[in-house]
């Protein structure tokens, strides 16, 4: 079914094929530059009306060429790169953040005509084709390798510039991303689970009919997709990576003029591209009501845009409400609560799909789901602890450390959420 | 390999684009550098301490557990999109996978490998300790409106009351130490 | 032990030794400050790190010292508070008081009740507007940049009412030898009462926001504890100690020649000394400092503003030490007089400079964000630090 679709897998390519493909590539190309021009006015225009200011108002009606004079004035900025610097990797970097962004895009549906049932196929000149840039069978693991090399031009542009910041910035940051990497693939898998299809045409499918993931699958795997994505894109309040307070710039601290500015670019590209892959996988794409005749595509851009806009407002408001996490406070979120959640909930999901299929007795299988949960519950409590009282030698601080802090303990706590525990002190202070 | 090649096209377009701009940015930029603008950035004073080539094997040891999980991750998609046919054998299989793939996790998480802090929680029992006299302290001492001594009409009683707190709470120091 | 077994142990050794250096980790050297967003000036802060983790810290003040205790002698006693008023910038006329007020006990002028109640009351104003911006900034180093706006937009409303009547936004220097330099305008009170409460609002939103936040309360609770003990012993002040739960204001203990004792208002102290408490104790300072405003604006006699002062202002011999409870602490001047034009010396005691101070040992064995928390919380301003 996909592979007669697909305009390049026909027998006989002609030159109209070839044209619509290169239009789709061109229009990606610019809607994704369009969209991250418009997207940064967004956010600095959002934002500052959450915070009482007025924010960019002089280039353009409302500002809205803001962007662009920003972009142009780095043009005519000195380039430099540092003398202690890896000239190659520093120069590579920016092209490593840069083409993933680009990349993640091309396999999200942007629209297509689902109405009455649709496949989501239009017609130009003659030909079916999908409103997206390509539909392979494997798009989904594509979106996963991207966001995975994502990491690199992080690192490798922190590690190349020779300078303290950046390194620390690039090595903290490729931990938090690899953690959150697997809270996001195990959340990916639930949604694998509802499509049975690697393809995202055919992830938008399945949900068909308003049988959105973000329900289908329990909203657990929508919320922690949500969260390791926003860790991903070193967006607030885990954008740990450019914490200005601590680490200057972050792991561009070193870099100027272009560069820089690329590096910007992929950031915010990873936020339209991030939020319409949230929209693909969990609200069913382009799939919308259709008050009034259109033709069927438009109303799936329609609504794929108000989707996605949504997130993106989401993501500003993040930004604009919540202070940022610690690192070990991170770290413990993504590995010890989002990790083995979504692992479960995965499992559950599984078994439920299996019992659908099989007349199960419904009880004893939600029984027996929610003895899992009890279990490893219980089970990551009892490690928890075993790691409190019991840590490892080896894997605590060097000896350089060890000997300074000891004097200091009973100073620093550890980091717990148990907030209902310590609230009550404070009524100590208002006797 | 034919549905590929828009998305090499893309990313060939991406690239032109990075190197096409910073080219022009090259003609246009002005080139004045010196050796101040080449180091690096160090808040403002000469950079005397070189940037370490070694880092804490902490972060390396994420990034190796991270390779377990992800392997475990790519196990388990091809089985969520054929679970349908495998039926009640794969799951059976997936959940035993996922058991021992969890066990292990659980081993990591009671040795500690994700305590961010874990020279403090190794200090746990004594500074539990330590906190709990410093607490039951403050509670009979420093917070009942006890004056501190310098208050010109203070009494000879404040000032003591301070003093007893100044020999015990070093002692909660050592305790500390 | 034979020979071959020896060497063979020796050589063993010697691998293990190699291989320990090669696996050895470098600890590593950061400079927070000069030029750091994080400092809020010119603080330069060394810290040694492995991993995330300070090792330890130090402060490297002076990269702002301006001199102004030798600067002061040889400036007249009218010009000298225009100097002072750069100590803590946000604050300014609480610099001025202390200052005044040991001038005046040297040349044993009474001064007005009204003038007495008004400088009580344009403090209680700097406190406000300076503390208001801590409540703001924390946010700020924690990665929440809204608040901050918050701050700054209502600090504003009451930087007007201190413009209206000292004709300084930010450095009045108003306050003079028997008294002040002005009246009150007209129409001021009723405006003055509208902002008091618009700043409880504010206080009320900033609680919203920050303090019941989750993640603030993660990042703040047991971060940087400061036991009451430690922090007498490294002389810390104002919200700072008092949060660690010793009851110490000296608005309360040591009220010269302010009528603190005339106003009903409490002191908060906090049990915890962690980041929190310091924050905690500062929002309900800034709420008493309004109550007390108000009640200043209501109790306000009539009466001269200015005692009867030379014209040629010679402050006889002797020394005095006044100090008072400035937003940031406590903040002294000793001036020494040889009953000359100018003070012979003058020793300012500023609170930051005792508050940072205790830094090194804060800091060591937290991580690196926890600086920036730890940093914030203690909250210093470099002008304060360095004079």
């Amino acid at each position: 079914m996909i592979f007669a679709v697909d305009l390049l897998l026909r027998d006989s390519i002609g030159l109209v094929e070839v044209g619509i493909v290169l239009l789709k590539v061109g229009v990606a190309f610019v809607l994704l530059l369009l969209g991250v021009m418009l997207m940064i006015w967004f956010e600095r225009k959002f934002i500052s009306d959450m915070q009482n200011r007025i924010g960019p108002n002089l280039a353009g009606p409302f500002g809205i060429f803001q962007t662009l004079a920003d972009g142009i004035k780095l043009f005519f900025k000195e380039d430099q790169v540092p003398a202690k610097a890896d000239p190659l990797v520093f120069r590579l970097a920016p092209y490593l953040a840069l083409v993933p962004a680009f990349l993640i895009f091309t396999v999200v549906p942007i629209g297509g005509d689902f109405s009455g049932g649709g496949d989501g196929t239009v017609t130009w000149w003659g030909r079916q084709t999908f409103l997206q840039v390509a539909d392979p069978p494997i798009g989904f693991l594509i979106i996963l390798a991207m966001s995975s090399m994502a990491v690199y031009g992080v690192l490798l542009a922190g590690w190349a510039s020779g300078s303290k910041y950046p390194l620390f910035s690039a090595i903290r940051v490729s931990a938090q991303m690899v953690s959150y990497e697997v809270a996001l693939g195990l959340s990916f898998a639930s949604v694998l689970l509802m499509s049975k299809s690697f393809s995202t045409h055919d992830i938008v499918l399945s949900q068909g009919g308003y049988e959105w993931n973000l329900w289908m699958t329990g909203l657990v795997p929508f919320f922690i997709f949500l969260l390791a994505v926003t860790a991903e894109m070193n967006r607030p309040p885990f954008d740990l990576v450019e914490a200005e307070q601590e680490l200057v710039g972050g792991f561009h601290t070193e870099y100027s003029s272009l560069r820089f500015a690329l590096f910007y670019l992929a950031e915010f590209m990873n936020v339209i591209t991030m939020s319409g892959v949230i929209v693909t996988l969990f609200l069913g794409g382009p799939e919308g009501p259709e008050p009034f005749p259109l033709p069927g595509w438009l109303w799936g851009i329609f609504w794929f845009c108000l989707k996605m806009v949504v997130f993106l407002a989401v993501f500003v408001w993040f930004r604009a409400t919540l202070p940022r996490f610690r690192y070990d406070q991170l770290m413990n979120l993504g590995w010890k609560l989002l990790i083995p959640l979504s692992l479960v909930w995965f499992l559950a999901l599984a078994t439920l799909q299996v019992s659908d299929n099989r007349d199960w007795n419904d009880f004893i299988v939600l029984a027996s789901i929610f003895g899992g949960f009890v279990l490893v519950g219980l089970l990551l409590k009892r490690a928890l602890k075993t790691a409190a009282h019991n840590p490892d030698p080896d894997l605590s601080a060097p000896a350089t450390a060890e000997n300074n802090v000891e004097e200091n303990a009973g100073r620093n706590t550890e980091n717990n959420f148990d907030i209902e525990n310590l609230k009550e002190k404070d009524l100590g202070g208002k006797n | 390999m034919g549905q590929y090649l828009p998305i090499i096209l893309l990313a060939v377009l991406a690239v032109v684009f990075g190197a096409v701009s910073i080219f022009v940015s090259h003609l246009l930029a002005p080139k004045k550098s010196n050796p101040i603008k080449e180091s690096p950035y160090e808040c403002g004073v000469d950079p005397v301490v070189e940037t370490p080539e070694r880092f804490p094997v902490k972060f390396f040891l994420i990034a190796m557990i991270f390779i377990v999980f992800d392997v475990e991750i790519i196990f388990l998609y091809p089985w969520a999109v054929a679970h349908g046919s495998l039926g009640v054998v794969g799951l059976v299989a997936i959940l035993i996978f996922s058991f021992a793939v969890f066990e292990s996790f659980l081993y990591l998480v009671s040795k500690g490998v994700f305590n961010w802090n874990s020279v403090k929680i190794g200090l746990t029992s004594r500074l539990q300790k330590s906190q709990a006299e410093a607490s039951s302290l403050k509670d009979s001492v420093l917070l009942g409106n006890t004056k501190f001594g310098m208050s010109s009409n203070g009494s000879n009683n404040d000032t003591e009351s301070i003093r007893r707190v100044s020999s015990k709470d070093k002692g909660i120091v050592e305790v500390a130490k | 032990m034979s020979q071959t077994e020896q060497l063979s142990y020796i050589a063993g050794q010697a691998a293990d030794a190699r291989l320990n250096l090669e696996l050895e980790t470098d600890g590593m050297v950061i400079n927070l400050g000069p030029q750091h967003p994080a400092t809020h000036g010119t603080l330069r802060l060394v810290a040694r790190l492995e991993g995330e983790e300070v090792v330890e810290a130090e402060p490297i003040m002076g990269y702002m010292h301006r001199g102004y205790e030798k600067l002061a002698e040889v400036r007249t006693y009218l010009q000298v508070t225009a100097l002072i008023n750069r100590i803590d910038w946000l604050g300014s006329f609480a610099n001025e008081v202390p200052f005044i007020l040991g001038a005046e006990q040297l040349m044993e002028i009474e001064v007005p009740d009204r003038a007495r109640w008004i400088r009580t009351l344009l403090f209680e104003l700097s406190r406000i507007a300076n503390i208001s911006l801590f409540l703001g900034e924390m946010g700020l180093q924690l990665g929440a940049v809204t608040p901050a706006f918050f701050a700054f937009r209502d600090r504003e409303f009451v930087l007007n009412q201190i413009e209206q009547v000292t004709g300084g936004r930010f450095h009045p220097n108003f306050d003079r030898i028997g008294g002040l330099k002005d009246d009150l305008p007209a129409g001021w009170i009723a405006e003055t009462k509208s902002v008091m409460k618009r700043m409880r609002t504010f206080c009320d939103e900033i609680e919203d926001l920050l303090v019941g936040n989750e993640v603030f309360e993660t990042r703040m609770r047991g971060i940087g504890v400061i036991p009451a003990e430690v922090g007498l012993s490294y002389g810390l002040s104002g919200a700072n100690i008092r949060a660690s739960g010793v009851d110490w204001d000296l608005r309360r203990d040591e009220p010269v020649g302010l009528v603190y004792d005339q106003l009903d208002w409490k002191v908060w102290t906090h049990p915890d000394g962690d980041s929190f408490a310091r924050y905690w104790v500062r929002v309900q300072e800034v709420r008493e400092a309004t109550k007390m405003v108000e009640q200043i604006l209501d109790g306000l006699p009539s009466g001269p503003i200015m005692a009867k002062v030379p014209r040629i202002i010679k402050v006889p011999k002797g020394e005095a030490y006044i100090q008072t409870e400035n937003p940031l602490g406590a903040m002294g001047y000793y001036i020494i007089s040889k009953g000359d034009l100018t003070p012979f010396r003058l020793k300012i005691r500023s609170a930051s400079f005792n508050n940072i101070s205790i830094t090194p040992w804060l800091l060591k064995g937290t991580l690196v964000p926890d600086i920036i928390t730890i940093l914030g919380s203690l909250y210093f301003i470099l002008g304060d630090i360095d004079r």
